[in-house]
Parts: structure tokens; sequence; C-alpha cells
């Protein structure tokens, strides 16, 4: 019985890439105005970091805020300019494909949480349970001699 | 979609044949999203290092802490250097889609200054750090600030040496298919940077300055 | 600094090996080193030898690799268990046994050390290699080339930590190194570093073949197969190479810091300096935990194979198994402190990992209760891979309940460090990931070299690893609830240890003769391969994709891409063809040979030498040769540089369908072997 074949056509044929649909195709990239994507996001994170930037080295001037609270807004405004790079310099788009990495995203986030809090939780309670005191930890200090 | 499905009446287990241009295709995108998952890793990385400076940063010994020797002035320009080369880079994407080779290679390279010159000013610091003797051997805090600044930095030097690569190459071979595939690489791999430059500067500079 | 000094670093003839047993190690290492080209150069066999293995990007050759690699490696974990167990059962009272402390501190760090990323890791990424593709219905996997280079560093890790045995010594800080002991402190020595740096290169390597397996699973299956309809083994390696990528990362950093300690005099973890060492601890387990269940969730997918086919009904559950693999996967990063809860980081922490250390016992105790459904009123065939779940099932079962009771706080207070801690985690290793690799190996065996292990060899091998580890750690179990440490090296003869000792070191011989009857098996099997060969492709009346394709598999896998309906779909194709569910004689698929033109890659040399090249690096830190590290970094970035600037067309090559088609048919005619496939 003769063989069933399938025969692709040479590779050699290939046409040069269509880069004006390359991005969409591969990395489901949105065809209209990318430009206005790379904008935006450029003010939007100049201002959060200059936000960011005036807060911290004037926290007293503008606000009377205390300094657990200035801590937080930074924070803030760090998780705001992060959501917004990754919104407009990566362009998610819609999609399966979006889906996924964006899923992945969360994902690894979340255990970059765990990790983090993780360990830092422990470690404060270590640190209060079991590090030497100040005044042990002055002595300690006094004593060493280069380790 | 060309393919050609060959089935048979509820047959569970049938046979499909695939395009090469399907093919490639599917590579390309097997690629960036193989990138976004090495991205994961990377985020990873850096999550360990934050959690260990986390921990380490009151750890002084006696020596410097965050306040005596971050200069917010510098790690502004740093900053806003790093969030330029961002948006060149997305110029050089929207020049790569216009199929304009000449201004991919220009966005480039303000791309690679920019980035050159974040690297310069960082290893400027740490050298003036380290000539006045608050090198990372001298305190916990300095250990975890250096390798942790400094993995950052490394990876921004590996994004240039990748991108006088990707530069050459598109210089001489032009937007070809895997060019275009390397530019969308290399541009995640930016955007991520300045991603964690993002809490890098918040989490490390800015509260170590407060 | 000196040219002396410059050239050869640390380097010293003093650090030779000093002792009998260390000259053993030596010599015999670097005779099996030397044995491999002799022997290839005796059969003439450098070309196919550089042609089929050292360059193949075959995933199929990669897994035969690492499955070699992980082999010799558990011949020198086992010496050194060897080495222990003779240790324990006589260095009692007056007696010194048979090493001196500090060589037996090295040796159970070598041990632990190898085991867990050489051996288990190795026969992990092996069985991976060979098994997913085919399952998922592919042709390779998502990235070849990274997956040689993944092999090769695990290669170079595998010789970095064996050159310990021939110049300088091991670490003597256990097989994790904690700190300040394994600080410069407290280990001045060679011994760390080595140990630093064949974790951290093989890491690497671990790390981007994670990478690798993750994306091939997700994007490379056959068309119709949605992850529902994907066989369990290669849900579980879904999980376990997700659990790999993010964990690995944290294994990095922490390797990274403790050099950076070392050998560039930085606190991170040291006692002065304000450097933290419990941090270390919190790390390395934030690593260490997702690590077991890396290792131990492809050995329930294996398992879950093994299971249904030789039970000959389909996998209970299999929804409940989906999530509960996803359920562990998530909760693996939630349980870590339970391996430090004497720490002393208090109540409210202890109390919240310890109750997520129990949780974590319910996904594992669904698999087990799906497994033993999917037996019930099952007809089952009691062939070796089945023997190896038997025998798992029980004492993974068994040892498990050890763990929970280690996972409540107080207990664990009384447990920790002790032998009752060894007893479970080996339990858990041995009867979960290596009983699971050796049902796995021996299941897929005649699918990658085309003929069936010998049986009966097989089934002994089983009995003498069961008593075996039965005999070797029940002891330790009741050791451990006499209040036994782990890692003594000497006791007193008033403790009343010794005859458990004794009677663990009779268990360890066991399991060396069941591995040494393994070897035989491989030998008498190869030896009879004419007589065991796997004429249909479907020696068990298997259920998945791997099946249909003929043994040995050919290395471009499918001839034409499968598309599959439902689950099983093999199985579910024989009962819609309503062929005897008995072994059938032909392809699934056709009743003609149907074949098409195929891309693979070619070959590629740069993964052999940036392996190469990482080993200089490596060897070149640890002994302070910065000038061999130089060479090393700037030689692996040289050959990356040579893969990236070629074209994609040259990276490629296309199988004319009438090639596929003569390949195929010469399966029909008896006339393919290993070697041609």
């Amino acid at each position: 019985m003769k063989p069933y074949i399938a025969k692709f056509h040479s590779r050699l044929g290939q046409p040069e890439v269509d880069t004006q649909q390359y991005f969409e195709n591969v990395a489901g990239w949105p065809q209209s105005r990318l430009s206005i994507a790379y904008v935006t996001g450029f003010i939007l994170s100049l201002l959060f970091t200059l936000a960011a930037f005036t807060l911290a080295t004037h926290p007293a001037l503008i606000f009377s805020l205390s300094l657990p609270v200035v801590a937080a807004i930074l924070g803030m405004l760090a998780l705001a300019q992060f959501v917004v790079q990754l919104f407009f310099f990566f362009h998610f788009g819609r999609g399966a494909a979006a889906r996924e990495r964006f899923w992945i995203l969360m994902f690894t986030l979340a255990l970059v949480g765990i990790l983090v809090s993780g360990s830092i939780w422990i470690m404060y309670t270590l640190d209060a349970r079991m590090m030497p005191s100040p005044a042990q930890m002055e002595q300690y200090m006094n004593s060493q001699t280069g380790i | 979609m060309d393919t050609n499905t060959t089935t048979r009446e509820h047959e569970p287990l049938t046979i499909h044949h695939t395009s090469i241009a399907e093919q490639d295709l599917k590579k390309d995108q097997t690629t960036f999203f193989g990138f976004w998952i090495y991205l994961m890793t990377d985020l990873l990385l850096f999550a360990s290092l934050f959690a260990v400076y986390g921990v380490l940063r009151a750890n002084t010994f006696g020596g410097p802490s965050g306040a005596d020797i971050f200069s917010a002035p510098f790690v502004l320009t740093e900053t806003l250097i790093l969030l330029t080369s961002s948006f060149t880079m997305g110029l050089t994407m929207m020049a790569a889609r216009a199929n304009r080779k000449p201004l991919v290679l220009a966005a480039l390279a303000a791309t690679g200054l920019l980035g050159l010159s974040f690297v310069s000013l960082e290893l400027s610091e740490f050298i003036k750090l380290i000539a006045a003797g608050h090198g990372p051997q001298q305190s916990a805090f300095l250990s975890a600030y250096f390798t942790l600044v400094g993995t950052h930095g490394l990876h921004v030097m590996i994004g240039l040496a990748w991108l006088l690569a990707l530069g050459i190459s598109i210089g001489v071979r032009g937007l070809t298919r895997p060019n275009m595939r390397k530019l969308l690489l290399f541009s995640m791999f930016w955007h991520f940077l300045d991603l964690v430059w993002i809490f890098l500067f918040t989490l490390v500079y800015l509260w170590g300055i407060l | 600094m000196s040219l002396t000094t410059f050239i050869f670093g640390r380097l010293s003839w003093a650090l030779l090996p000093q002792n009998p047993i260390a000259w053993f190690g030596s010599l015999f290492f670097l005779s099996c080193a030397l044995a491999v080209p002799l022997l290839i150069t005796k059969f003439h066999y450098w070309k196919p030898f550089w042609n089929n293995w050292l360059t193949s990007l075959d995933p199929k050759r990669i897994g035969v690799m690492y499955i070699t690699v992980a082999v010799l490696m558990l011949v020198r974990g086992g010496i050194d268990a060897l080495l222990m167990r003779t240790q324990q059962a006589t260095s009692v009272g007056a007696s010194q046994g048979i090493v001196t402390a500090e060589h037996f501190q090295q040796i159970f760090s070598a041990h632990g050390s190898i085991m867990i990323f050489f051996v288990a890791m190795g026969m992990l990424f092996g069985l991976i290699n060979l098994v997913v593709p085919l399952q998922i219905g592919a042709r390779d996997v998502a990235f070849p080339f990274l997956n040689s280079v993944s092999f090769w560093l695990f290669a170079a890790g595998a010789v970095l930590i064996n050159c310990a045995l021939v110049i300088g010594d091991f670490s003597t800080a256990g097989w994790l190194a904690y700190p300040p002991l394994s600080e410069l402190a407290y280990s001045p020595t060679v011994g760390v570093d080595y140990w630093i740096w064949a974790l951290q290169i093989s890491g690497i390597g671990s790390l981007l073949g994670g990478i690798n397996f993750f994306v091939t699973i997700l994007k490379m299956r056959c068309k119709g197969m949605t992850l529902m309809k994907m066989p369990m083994f290669s849900w579980t390696v879904l999980g376990a190479t997700w659990l790999t990528a993010i964990a690995f990362p944290i294994l990095t950093v922490t390797l990274t810091l403790l050099a950076l300690d070392r050998t560039f005099g930085m606190h991170f973890f040291t006692a002065g300096g304000g450097g933290n060492m419990m941090m270390y601890v919190n790390l390395i387990w934030a690593w260490g935990h997702p690590e077991v269940y890396i290792l131990v969730l492809p050995a329930f997918g294996v398992f879950s194979e093994v299971v249904p086919v030789f039970s000959g009904k389909k996998l209970a559950g299999y929804t409940s198994m989906v999530y509960s693999v996803i359920a562990i996967v998530f909760l693996s990063f939630l349980v870590w402190l339970h391996h430090f809860f004497t720490m002393g980081a208090g109540a409210d922490v202890n109390a919240f990992f310890g109750i997520m250390t129990a949780v974590i016992a319910i996904p594992t105790g669904v698999k087990i209760f799906n497994w033993l459904f999917t037996m019930y009123k099952g007809k089952i065939r009691f062939a070796t891979p089945m023997l190896w779940f038997m025998g798992f099932v029980v004492l993974f079962t068994l040892g498990g309940v050890a763990g929970v009771v280690m996972s409540e706080p107080v207990a664990d207070y009384q447990l920790h460090n002790g032998l009752f801690l060894v007893a479970h985690f080996h339990t858990m290793i041995v009867s979960g990931v290596l009983f699971g690799y050796f049902a796995g190996l021996t299941y897929w065996f005649p699918k990658i070299f085309g003929f069936s292990l010998d049986e009966k060899l097989g089934r002994r091998a089983f009995w003498l690893w069961l008593f075996g580890f039965i005999l070797a750690f029940g002891p330790l179990y009741i050791l451990g609830l006499m209040g036994a440490t782990r890692r003594i090296d000497h006791y007193s003869a008033t403790l009343g240890y010794q005859p458990w000792f004794i009677i663990a070191a009779c268990g360890a011989v066991l399991i060396a003769f069941g591995f040494i009857t393994q070897l035989q098996q491989l030998y008498v099997s190869i030896k009879n391969r004419h007589a065991l060969r796997d004429k249909t492709g479907d020696p068990w009346n298997g259920r998945t994709l791997e099946w249909t394709i003929p043994s040995p598999a050919p290395f471009y896998n499918f001839s034409v891409e499968p598309e599959v309906h439902s689950r099983d779909a093999f199985w579910a194709s024989k009962l819609h063809n309503k062929a005897d569910v008995a072994i059938r004689q032909t392809s699934a698929v056709a009743e003609a040979v149907e074949a098409e033109d195929i891309v693979l890659p070619r070959n590629a040399w740069q993964g052999l030498f940036i392996g190469g090249f990482a080993f200089l690096f490596g060897f070149g830190f640890v002994w302070h040769l910065w000038w061999l590290v130089l060479v090393g970094l700037i030689g692996a970035v040289t050959c990356l540089l040579t893969r990236v600037f070629t074209d994609d067309e040259k990276l490629e090559r296309v199988i004319p369908a009438e090639e596929v088609a003569r390949i195929e048919e010469s399966y029909r005619h008896g006339h393919a072997s290993y070697s041609t496939a």
C-alpha cells in the first residue's frame, strides 16, 4: 500500500516578514496607535516618579504626614507606576495568549508576595525573639577583631 | 487556517497537518511565551534579593545607613534616564513595525546611550562609596544594597551587550523575522528592567531617605 | 600576588586524599572518568558518540544521558550511604569506626547533595525528556538547544562535585550548608565552595530545564489535547516545572550570597558585620520545600500512568487528581517554615505553618485514594512497575503519617533533627521519588530502547529494595523516638543504639544488592534484547499517545501529527475500532504508512562546550584561579554568541516525507534497532 505523504512548501521561498503584522501575530499587540500607549505610559510614569520624589524629599513640608504613611503612599505610587508600565509598555491586549501571560504574572506576583511577606514576618519575629539586644550587640562589636 | 484535518466518523485519534508558515508562527509565539516565563523567574530572583535587603537594611553594624549615603537628586536622574530609555525602546518598536530600519537603529542607539549613562552613574556611585570605605564588606546593609542594586545594574549591562549585538544584526541583515523576534524579546527585557527599578528606587532609595 | 598564587590559586599537593577510603574514592572516580574515553577509542566510537550523543538535541538522547549520569551518581551516593551505615553500626564506645569525624561529615554532606541534586533531579529530567514530548504528541521540546545546555550544565556540576574526591575536601556542613558553619571562618577550606558551585551550575541547568518543559507542555500539545485531556504524568510535570521555575531562582540567590560572603568578604550570613544566618535557613528552605515537591510530583505522575494500565481501568477521579496537583503546587509555597520550627519564630508563626503543613497532606491523600479506587475491581497485572507502586503506596503512606506527626510544632521540638526525621524524609524520597522513577524507567524502557527489561530480575530487585529499605529505615524511626540525633559519627554504648544501627546496616547492604540486581537486569536485558524485543510498540497495552508509535521511538517521534478527541485517546481508539484490547498488532492511526516532511533541529556542539566552560568557571572559583574563571566565562559567552548569530535556516533540517516513510516501513519489517532510531 502506497504511503500517504504530505509535502511542505520549501522554506527558502518564504517571503520577508510582514513587519506591520508581526507584533500583532506573535505577541498579540494591538494594531492601532502604539504611539498613544508609549506616550501615555511615559507621561504617567514621569508624573508618578516626580510625585514620589517630591513627597520623599519634602514629607513634612507638603502634608505633615507621619513617616509610615508617607512610606505607604510611596509604595502605592510605585504600584501605580508598575501597573501603568505593565499595561502601556507591555501591551497586554486581548486574546487567550494575553490572558495566559497575565494570569501567570498574577500567580508569580502572589508567590513573590508570599515569599517577601513571609520572609519578613518570619525574620521579624525571629529578630525580636532571638537576636541580641542593642547593649549585647555593642559589646559584641567592641570585642570583634575582624570577622 | 490552512490545515488539513483527516477525520473519520467519531474516531478518537486522527491526524493533523500543520503548514510550515503555521509552524514558524507557532515557534515565534512559543519563544515569546518562553521569554515571559524567564522574566517570571527573574522576578523571583529580584524578589529574593528584595527580601534579603528588607531583612538586612537595619543591620548597619556601625557603618552608614541608607539616609547617610543616598542622594535623591542623583537617584532621580538615574530614574529619569532609565524611564526615558524605556520610552525610546517603545519608539524603536514603533519604527520596527513601520519597517523603517534607520529609525530603528537610531532609537536603539538612543536607548543604548541612555542605558550606558545609567550604568555609568551607578558605577560611579559604587566606586565613590567603596573609596570612602563604605563597600559591601563593611556591613550587612551595604552587602545587601550593593548586591540588589548591583544585580539590577548587571542585568542592564547584559541588556546593553544584547542591544549592541541586536543593533549590529539589524544593521547588517535588516528587519528579518529573527531580528523582529529578538527585538520583541529585548523590548520585554528592557521594560522589565524599568519595572524592577520602580521598586528599587521606591523601596531602597526613597524609603531609605525617609 | 605572586605568579604562583595567580596561576595556582589555592591549589596545593597537600590537598590530595589523605586516607585509604578517600584514595579509593578518588581513584574510582578517576578510573571511571578515564574508562569512558578509553572504551570509546577502543570501539572506534568517537564519531557516532559525537553525532548521536554529545551534540544531539533529541530529548530522547538527552534523557538517556541524564539517567546515565544519575545512575553513576547513585553509585557514589550509595557508597557514601554504606560508609555511613558502617560507621554508625561500629563506632560505639571505645571503637572509632572506619572514618574520622571530619571525614564522616564530608560523607553525609556529599551523600545528601548528590542524591538530591544529581540522582533525583537527574532521573527527573531524564524521565521528563524521554516521555513528555511523546505523551503530548509533540516531536520535540520548545527549546531544544536550551535542553542540551541544561543537560551539560547538570553534567558539569556532577563532575565538579566529584573533583572534591580527587583534590581538596568537601563541605562538612550538611547537604544545605547552614552558616555560620559554612562561612569562611568555620569552613576555611574549599569544601563548601565545591558544594556551592556544583549546585549553582547544575541549578541553573535545572532552572532552564524547568522553563523549557513548562513551555513545552503549555504550547506544544498536539491538536485536540486540551489540558483536561492531557495524561496525568504530563500534568504533574507541568506542576513540577512551574515549581522549578519559581523556586530555583531563590536557590541561585542564596548560593550567590553565600559565595559573596566566602569569596568577597560580604556579610549576609556571617556572625559579624550585621549578618543574619537565620535568613539563610529561611531562604534555603523557601527553595527546599518546593524542591521536594518538584521531585515527588512526577513520581506521582508515573503512578497515575502505571496504575490504570496495569489495572485495566481508567484513572479514578482525573479531575480531582488535576486539582490536587494544582493545590500541591500552590500549598508547597506556604509550608517551608516546618523545616525550622525550632529556630525560634514563636507560636504564631509556627502554628500557621504547622496548619498549612497538615493541609498539604490532603491533596496527596486524595491521590492515594484515587489510585486505590483505580485498582478496585480492576484486572490487575503485577508486572514490575505495578510492584513498585505497591511498595510505594504502603511505605509512602506510613512515612507520610510520620510527616504529619512532625507537622505539629510541639511534637517537632522533640523530633527535629533526629533520626525520626531522617527516616521520614528517606521514606518519602526512596519509596516516593525513587520507586516512582524506577517504575517509570521500567515502564517506558521498551519505548525508548525497543526491548523490555527482564521481568524476573526486575521483581527480584524490587523485593531486595523493599525489604532493604524497611530494614534500613525502620530502625531509624525507633532510634529517633529513642532520642538519637542525626549525623552522629560516634555514640556511647549505654545508649542502646547499636543493635538498631546494625540492622540498618544490613538493610543498606540489601539495598545495595537490589541496585546490583538492577544493573544485572540491564546487562541481561541487553544480552537478550532480541528475545525481549517490543514488536508492536505497545508492550503493556497502554492508554496514551506514546504507545501509538513503534519502539524504539523514531527520532522524529510521530510520522504524522496526531489529533486527539478524548482523554486516553489511544485506549478510546482501541475500543472504538473494536480491536482486541490485548496487544494490538498494527499502529492505531492507519493501515498504510503515513508520513510528511518533518522539520527538526540540527545537532549543536555549543551545549557541550558551554558545560565544559561552566565547569572551568566553577573550578576556577573554588580554587581562586581567577584567570580560569575568566576563561570559563568568556568561553561560555562566546559559544552562546556563535549560536545566537547563526541563521535560523542553518539551525534546522527537513527530513523529507519519503525518508520518514522508509523508516516507518523498516519498523514493519522488523529492521529497526536503537542505533538507527
